[in-house]
């Protein structure tokens, strides 16, 4: 059973709804009590990382989170919650993040500000091929990046920048994209790392997508 | 590369899509979430629905197919027509639509785009403006489905709703729409080098070339319904000639 952490930010809806569609129980989880049964924690998010940041804290979940991840369990963060996974953010001010992963948060800097719509991701450091499709195109949507990071899994350019669409760092991934937004290929994807992270086959069911 | 997006528009009444949407071997053609799924399918980058129910009882039936078309789609929507006040905006997000637009509630009272940025964040608040050619060479905003004229200049009002924190712009010309003469090329390169935010280019689609001229000229996506919905083209014949042309497109087959 995959756990959607709610932290009341962000629309939880469709993350259980992709999950739903290829065939892999999540729920909702309202209290960090209730991670110690899940499989999968995912941390999804919108809106701005300060805010987010404060609620993670309040809620119990950064430490939860933590914990989770000394533990070697495994975690998926989307679009603000991958950031929130990294070390800090720029946005609006300095903001220290949960450290799962290594890299800092910075505005686009490009002429649009917010990159918006369907974009490739390139697989920048080989091994991840096996879980990650190679040149797949994701949707995006977001106005804040990370363009260098030791934890870089796959890179997607956007006007002349350059940045990390996906950070792995062992049991913990971040995608800045949203895969459960990006159509069958976005659900492939869900499903291949949720088996990914969950070597002991069954943990998490079986998911096949047409 | 950021592709460009292909966004068929889906008119709503009374829950039921209208406008004449034709595809063969479809049970019930005016179901939101069938057409909903066939667009997906065909390659639609995200799809976008307005509800034109004049009554209230029509708009009483927004909660079940936002939610059905919700449950059908893997892909980004929008939901617009008639959104007022931020709880109807939130309501709509929480019922699984991406983004919601806003038109003639935001220019009566555009504190309501800060409101719907402020919550739901500015990626999911568009801001629909029709705009008709004036006399003196620029553009006024009309309001009520294209019936009232505001007063107000075009590009002043987009400005305003960015620094209000829209994160999109759907820009309709009032001259064009529904005539299939294309998209008012000279409008759309204005508001797309005063604005810092993606332009969705809508009113005027007849052909492929029309999309074209429209990405030429500054648009970061099309909205189009007839030439989808008669099945006139299908989503992915679309794409297929724009890359032909030179688009970025994202390639579902």
């Amino acid at each position: 059973m995959i756990g959607v952490i709610e932290y009341g930010t962000g629309n939880t809806g469709n993350v259980l709804r992709a999950f739903t569609r290829i065939g892999i129980g999540a729920k909702i989880l309202a209290s960090p009590e209730d991670r110690h049964t899940m499989s999968l924690l995912l941390l999804p998010g919108v809106g701005a990382f300060g805010p987010a940041m404060d609620r993670l804290r309040e809620t119990g979940w950064a430490d939860a989170i933590r914990n989770w991840n000394d533990l070697g369990r495994p975690i998926i963060g989307i679009c603000l919650g991958m950031q929130l996974l990294c070390e800090s953010s720029e946005e609006n001010g300095y903001h220290k993040g949960l450290g799962l992963l290594h890299g800092r948060v910075e505005a686009l800097q490009t002429h649009k500000r917010l990159h918006m719509g369907w974009n490739g991701i390139r697989v920048a450091v080989p091994g991840h091929e096996s879980y990650i499709p190679d040149g797949a195109f994701m949707y995006f949507v977001h106005g804040y990046c990370v363009t260098s990071s030791l934890d870089t899994a796959t890179i997607t350019r956007f006007e002349d920048k350059t940045f990390a669409s996906t950070l792995r760092r062992g049991n913990c991934i971040g995608f800045q994209f949203h895969p459960e937004r990006s159509g069958p290929v976005g659900l492939r994807l869900l499903a291949s790392v949720t088996a990914e992270l969950s070597p002991s086959k069954g943990v998490c069911g079986e998911s096949v997508v047409a | 590369m950021l592709t460009r997006r292909i966004i068929p528009c889906l008119d709503v009444k009374d829950g039921r899509v209208v406008k004449g949407v034709r595809f063969a071997n479809l049970a019930d053609s005016g179901d939101p979430a069938e057409l909903a799924r066939r667009y997906m399918d065909e390659g639609a980058d995200e799809l976008v629905f307005l509800d034109i129910s004049a009554s209230h009882e029509g708009r009483g039936t927004m909660r079940t197919w936002v939610r059905s078309v919700a449950d059908e789609l893997s892909i980004p929507f929008t939901v617009g027509g008639g959104i007022s006040s931020l709880s109807q905006a939130r309501g709509i997000i929480a019922l699984g639509a991406d983004k919601i637009s806003v038109n003639t509630a935001a220019v009566r009272n555009p504190r309501l785009i800060a409101e719907c940025a402020g919550l739901l964040g500015n990626q999911a608040v568009v801001l629909a403006v029709d705009a008709k050619r004036n006399d003196s060479g620029g553009y006024e905003v009309f309001t009520e489905g294209g019936r009232t004229p505001s007063g107000r200049d075009a590009i002043e009002w987009i400005r305003e709703g960015v620094r209000l924190g829209c994160g999109e712009i759907l820009l309709t010309s009032m001259d064009r729409d529904g005539t299939k003469s294309g998209y008012d090329l000279e409008c759309l390169s204005l508001v797309s080098r005063s604005v810092d935010i993606p332009i969705i280019a809508s009113g005027g689609a007849g052909s492929v070339r029309d999309l074209f001229a429209a990405f030429e000229a500054g648009a970061d996506a099309v909205l189009a319904a007839s030439i989808f919905h008669t099945g006139t083209h299908t989503v992915g014949d679309v794409k297929e000639a724009l890359a032909a042309l030179g688009i970025p497109v994202r390639k579902t087959r």
